[in-house]
């Protein structure tokens, strides 16, 4: 079996820093013949959306009118396309906000009776590209551990918001003592989930035949659990990439709300280029503070239910400005980043959303959808039936094809989105 | 009293029920109750032998014009068999039940169909679904093994192990429903779980085993020679300071922040998890109000903070202490709540220096803190994990280390036949604890050390399917629950927690089924302080009460709205479930009291004078007070609250989902939100008055919005209002940081919380309404009763179980009886004692 090359065994030896492009040799099928760049997929969303009139232009088609907020991206305006009429059927849900949990997901009726969540998309392409990464996707969120990744169960997987502890997972090797010790952990977490799956068989014979489901689903999580540690102890003896750049220092202050997603969208380019994943999403969270920005004095989810006074309005729209900035900035790192000659930028399909197409009200429909990057034909507004939506889990599959998943259909989707 | 009879003898009841799943009115409710569904004389068991041509009848006369093959409506008789055994057949035919038995079909539009032909007809159906549902339940047993919640196995661990502190964040949130966490067919399992579980159990016996020196504390935190207190002393307000200054010995602060007094930066280490007594002496300076000192920890890692403890103070010096759980990464901070600013309205940011302000501040003396409370060393907990082993300091005295007289692998086995039973709730058997402890055996060679390898066995036991999975196992070729399958539901259900050692040892000599034994334990459950657990657990989901901290109101609005007054809000309703067990009050106090409780914080909020002190107690009304009963709870107010604004759907749909278990159905697909406008004249009530335009949203919204229509007298923080607050659209300093209690707003328009019920009562307030819920009081019983099944045994209620709950409902006089009573009757109750 052809064994690639660790990235940086090849540093040491050639002494150049990762900011140059990857090698072709450190892909793993190289000696095969060479490929393209491996596709990735980034999910962004804003939890309280971005106000309709400030980012929907009236024309449609490649000579849009800019609006407020697409000026704020429009040195990438030939890098992405903006998408309305688009949402998830049958949203209606216990709670208002409810529809967080089902962004990626599609599943119908969030939080009403007998609710169970279902698959979201990246971690549909997540399970495709399995062990090619270190990590088969992170997983971000601005302000806590809720996320809006769901595991093929329906259970959400924890976010990583503190980016120190992101940056030294990905790319800090550890003394030797607490990799030993780590490798006893695992060693040891093995064994106790064989125990376990060993206990679970044995009780399984003691319930009754309706009670088994319950018992093979936890057979299953073990089973599953057991192969992502010894996953995860394979990369333990392969080196983590080294990068140049500085261990970010958490911000704790809620309140710095602009900051704190700053921060962890410097890392995905930092991830992308060292391949340590391929299939990354963040949530921006509502920081329950009033966010630190000149003109604002309100908390942004207050805001979100502007009841269209005007000054409110204003606020809101300084908030969501900046969190656009720093999208636009991701945008330009990952446009600058170049792979075998190609951008990053291009082998990467970046997605920012949300789940409200209109907070004042809580309207999961016509939902603001940017499309940058992942090589398509961008510089386009297309709009979809206001009334009529198309279902967003069609741009889905669209994304999870060009990810080379054989997928025909996701969650609600009625066909792909035509896409070029 | 409270006797098993309920399995053998079904006795005759005639009230008709409503549990289904859309809108009843309380005529209704009356209708129902009237209607004598005589099915009573069925026992289950019986097979029902009328032929069905009633039911025939009733069809053809009174259901087929509007539901046959063309229908519109979402049924078609002409397609549903009567192959009851079909859970599709089943579910529909309930539903079906459920609309003729409540006189909603067929519509007042339609001809009344014969009584006789109705009432022949119900009873047969109701016959046959009993008897399917009651046999299925027979052979595969009503409920599902179900895994512990996050907080039960938080719970599980804490008593298992002597511990304490938040060990539920490993876990994976539940998933938010309609139910309980605790309803296996609501539950999920993946490897996150998995991980989470391991992590947990990881921390878990980190804390639990403790054999670092014996640390011995009793400190004063030295804010006299602390730099860094002098530095925010110093600092300007620009960066930070000058919100705090000397005086003598004593600290005198004007802003409750996280950094001035923080005892990690003032010299203390927490040096081991364990429970601490911190003991503060304090009083309020230039109090001109009311003014309260608080005591806030925080842990900067974990993201995470909480109110300790509140206290009132005055100007007498008053030294109060509270005991605590901290971990070493913790830190607390003496803080400051309900300040005024200088009665020239200054506020500490522009009346520098610090001690020229002439605003409310609290004044520090002394901050003792001792502890970690332990009566031995290495401590008791850490002692009970390892039967057997004595402990002595290490040459060195970094650590304790075991005396063992036997060999290692003896050692754990004790420590495995000790913790097994406990966490497994059942007698474990030699073979197990010898399998459990060779898990030790690859680390004890690998020379990992006595306690290294003892970890391997106890953790597995913490992690393993059957700490994991209640199984309800049951007794040879029956429903019944096993003595040790019913001590477990019990405790479940009371302590969130395994049995102690009087419910496994009466479960083991097999008494705990003796109705007078069970009576007995659960009194003395319900006396043990762990019960607090099921109160604010069963209430946080019933009540929604978990979701206090969802939306947040405008701070500028709704100064008044604080940690201390969240505290005291949800204390309230905790306090008051909990008297009405410990005196066995009527259930119909959940509708109206006269009484509360409250402390001087929230008597305040509520304008209820003479009521002094941070403690909570037992306060009797007035004849005009608007309290009384569930719905004035400022909590309910806040959680049925969107952040700043209230709105009527919210609360009344609330009314008829979590008080009377009448959700009404979702709105129809493409019905969108209204979208709230606060800039005009406009009302949420005219904005509402759509609804009522709208055929398609008025049946619905004529039941959900007049309940919401009388709360409306309730701001998004319980106080009672008579105006709406408006914002004065001033300008609001908001300079990094420089955050304060500023109010903004002006009084506006008039709140108008009269209205109409759907069935026509007329009411002009909170009172009146109040006094027409009063009709349905036996629906606020019967949805109690039912709520306390479902999350007593992990299933909902389901069609063989009404007459199960009619019965609980008669014995406990329709809601007149106690809710002591009623929790006695729940745990006696066929679905309750069986799988």
């Amino acid at each position: 079996m052809h064994r690639p090359i660790s990235r940086r065994t090849a540093l040491r030896a050639s002494g150049v820093a990762l900011s140059l492009p990857l090698l072709d040799v450190m892909n793993p099928t190289f000696g095969f013949e060479p490929k393209d760049p491996p596709k990735r997929m980034v999910l962004i969303s804003s939890a309280l959306g971005l106000l309709p009139e400030a980012l929907f232009p009236k024309t449609t088609g490649t000579d849009y009118e800019s609006t407020e907020y697409l000026e704020l991206l429009k040195e990438h305006r030939e890098d992405f396309t903006l998408y309305s009429g688009l949402s998830h059927p049958d949203q209606t849900g216990k709670e208002p906000h409810d529809t967080e949990m089902t962004f990626l997901t599609a599943a119908i009726n969030p939080g009403l009776g007998g609710f169970k969540n279902s698959i979201s998309v990246d971690q549909v392409a997540a399970m495709h590209l399995s062990q090619a990464t270190r990590f088969r996707s992170i997983t971000l969120g601005s302000n806590t551990r809720e996320s809006q990744s769901y595991d093929m169960n329906g259970v959400m997987l924890p976010a990583d918001y503190r980016p120190s502890k992101i940056f030294s997972k990905l790319f800090l090797a550890g003394s030797p003592e607490e990799r030993l010790s780590q490798k006893q952990q695992l060693a040891e977490g093995r064994s106790i989930l064989d125990t376990l799956g060993d206990q679970t068989k044995k009780l399984n014979r003691r319930v009754s035949g309706a009670d088994r489901k319950q018992l093979n689903e936890y057979f299953d999580a073990i089973r599953t659990a057991e192969q992502e540690l010894a996953s995860s102890g394979q990369w333990l003896d392969r080196p983590k990439p080294t990068v140049e750049a500085e261990i970010p220092t958490d911000i704790t202050d809620s309140s710095e709300l602009i900051g704190k997603i700053r921060e962890l969208m410097n890392l995905i380019p930092l991830i992308l280029q060292t391949d340590s994943s391929r299939v990354v999403s963040l949530m921006i969270q509502d920081h329950s503070a009033v966010p630190n920005i000149d003109g604002v004095r309100r908390e942004h989810h207050p805001l979100s239910h502007h009841g269209q006074d005007p000054s409110r309005i204003a606020e809101l729209k300084i908030i969501e400005s900046q969190i656009l900035s720093t999208f636009s900035d991701l945008l330009t790192k990952l446009g600058q980043n170049t792979e075998r000659g190609s951008r990053l930028l291009d082998h990467t399909a970046v997605l920012f959303g949300s789940n409200l197409g209109n907070a004042n009200a809580h309207d999961p429909k016509n939902l603001p959808i940017i499309l940058a990057g992942g090589g398509y034909k961008h510089g386009r507004y297309v709009a979809h039936d206001p009334n009529n939506n198309t279902p967003l889990s069609n741009l889905f599959v669209t994304l999870l094809q060009r990810m080379e998943v054989e997928a025909e259909r996701f969650a609600t989707s009625t066909g792909s989105l035509n896409v070029i | 009293m409270f006797s098993d009879k309920c399995i053998a003898n079904r006795s005759v009841t005639n009230k008709g029920y409503v549990y289904f799943s859309h809108l009843q009115t309380a005529s209704d409710w009356q209708q129902v109750a009237v209607m004598t569904l005589l099915l009573s004389l069925l026992t289950t068991r019986q097979v029902v032998a009328e032929a069905p041509s009633a039911l025939n009848t009733l069809l053809q006369n009174s259901c087929i014009n509007c539901h046959d093959d063309n229908t519109e409506t979402g049924l078609d008789l002409t397609s549903i068999d009567r192959n009851f055994q079909n859970p599709r057949t089943f579910n529909s035919w309930i539903k079906i039940v459920d609309r003729i038995s409540s006189g909603e079909m067929p519509p007042a539009s339609e001809p009344r169909p014969d009584s006789q032909t109705q009432a022949d007809a119900l009873r047969f159906l109701n016959g046959k679904l009993i008897e399917v549902n009651y046999q299925e339940q027979q052979k595969n047993g009503r409920v599902r093994s179900r895994r512990l919640s996050r907080m039960e196995y938080e719970h599980t661990l804490h008593d298992l192990l002597g511990i304490n502190g938040e060990i539920a964040r490993y876990l994976p949130p539940e998933t938010k429903s309609d139910s309980f966490d605790v309803v296996a067919a609501r539950q999920e399992m993946s490897s996150v779980h998995v991980k989470g579980i391991l992590k947990a159990a990881d921390i878990a016996l980190d804390e639990a085993i403790q054999l670092g020196p014996k640390p011995n504390m009793r400190r004063e935190l030295d804010y006299r020679n602390s730099k860094y207190m002098q530095m925010w002393i110093e600092r300007s307000v620009r960066r930070g300071g000058g919100t705090v200054f000397r005086d003598k010995d004593d600290l005198i602060m004007f802003r409750g922040e996280n950094y001035n007094l923080r005892s990690d930066a003032n010299g203390l280490r927490i040096p081991i998890a364990g429970k601490y007594r911190i003991s503060v002496t304090g009083s309020a300076y230039q109090p001109r109000s009311s003014v309260t000192m608080s005591l806030k920890r925080q842990n900067d890692i974990l993201g995470d903070s909480e109110l300790f403890a509140a206290w009132d103070v005055d100007e007498q010096f008053r030294t109060v202490s509270t005991i605590k759980y901290l971990r070493p990464d913790d830190y607390f901070y003496v803080s400051a709540d309900e300040l005024e600013p200088a009665p020239d309205g200054g506020i500490i940011y522009n009346s520098q220096p610090a001690n020229q302000f002439k605003g409310e501040g609290v004044r520090v003396r002394q901050v003792i803190v001792e502890g970690p409370l332990e009566s031995t060393w290495p401590p008791q907990r850490t002692r009970d994990l390892f039967p057997g082993v004595s402990w002595a300091p290490s040459a060195n005295g970094r650590h304790y280390r075991p005396v063992t007289t036997r060999t290692h692998y003896e050692h754990i086995r004790d420590a495995v036949a000790s913790l097994a039973p406990k966490a497994f709730r059942r007698p474990v058997s030699e073979q197990e604890i010898e399998e459990l402890t060779k898990l030790a055996i690859p680390s004890l060679k690998a020379k990992h050390g006595f306690i290294a390898s003892a970890r391997v066995a106890l953790k597995t036991i913490l992690v393993s399917p059957e700490i994991l999975f209640l199984t309800n196992e049951t007794v040879p070729e029956a429903t019944r629950l096993t003595e040790h399958a019913l001590a477990s539901r019990l405790s479940y259900f009371l302590w969130r927690s395994p049995p102690d050692d009087e419910l496994r040892q009466l479960a083991n000599s097999g008494k705990l089924t003796d109705s007078k034994i069970l009576d007995a334990q659960v009194s003395r459950m319900l006396a043990d302080k762990r019960s607090d657990r099921f109160v604010n657990d069963f209430l946080d989901q019933w009540l929604n009460l978990d979701s206090i901290d969802d939306t947040t109101p405008d701070t500028y609005l709704y100064p008044e709205y604080d940690d201390v007054l969240r505290r005291a809000m949800l204390a309230e309703t905790r306090h008051f479930f909990r008297h009405l067990i410990d005196e066995d009050l009527a259930i119909s106090n959940l509708i109206h009291s006269d009484f509360t409780f409250l402390n001087r914080k929230l008597a305040e909020h509520y304008g209820i004078a003479n009521v002094k002190g941070e403690e909570m107690r037992k306060v009797m009304l007035g004849e005009d007070s608007v309290r009384g009963g569930l719905l004035t709870h400022a909590s309910i107010a806040k959680v049925t609250a969107n952040g700043s604004v209230t709105t009527p759907v919210k609360r009344g749909s609330f009314v008829l989902t979590n008080l009377l278990g009448l959700p009404p159905a979702p709105p129809p697909p493409g019905v969108g939100s209204i979208e709230p406008d606060t800039r005009g004249a406009t009302t949420i009530r005219e904005t509402l008055e759509k609804h009522q335009a709208v055929e398609s949203c008025s049946a619905c919204h004529q039941k959900i919005d007049p309940p919401g229509f009388a709360l409306e007298c309730f701001d998004p923080i319980g106080n009672y209002r008579e105006r709406y607050r408006v914002s004065k659209g001033v300008e609001r300093t908001a300079v990094t940081g420089l955050r304060f209690l500023h109010k903004d707003y002006d009084l506006g328009q008039q709140v108008d919380c009269t209205g109409r019920t759907a069935d026509g009562l007329e009411f002009r307030g909170i009172r009146d309404f109040k006094n027409h819920l009063m009709n349905s009081k036996q629906q606020v019983a019967r949805n109690l009763i039912s709520k306390l099944i479902t999350y007593a045994t992990g299933g909902e209620i389901q069609f063989a179980d009404r007459q199960e709950v009619e019965r609980i409902l008669d014995q406990t006089e329709h809601g007149e009886s106690g809710l002591r009573t009623a929790i006695h009757h729940v745990v006696h109750c066929r679905m309750f004692r069986s799988q």
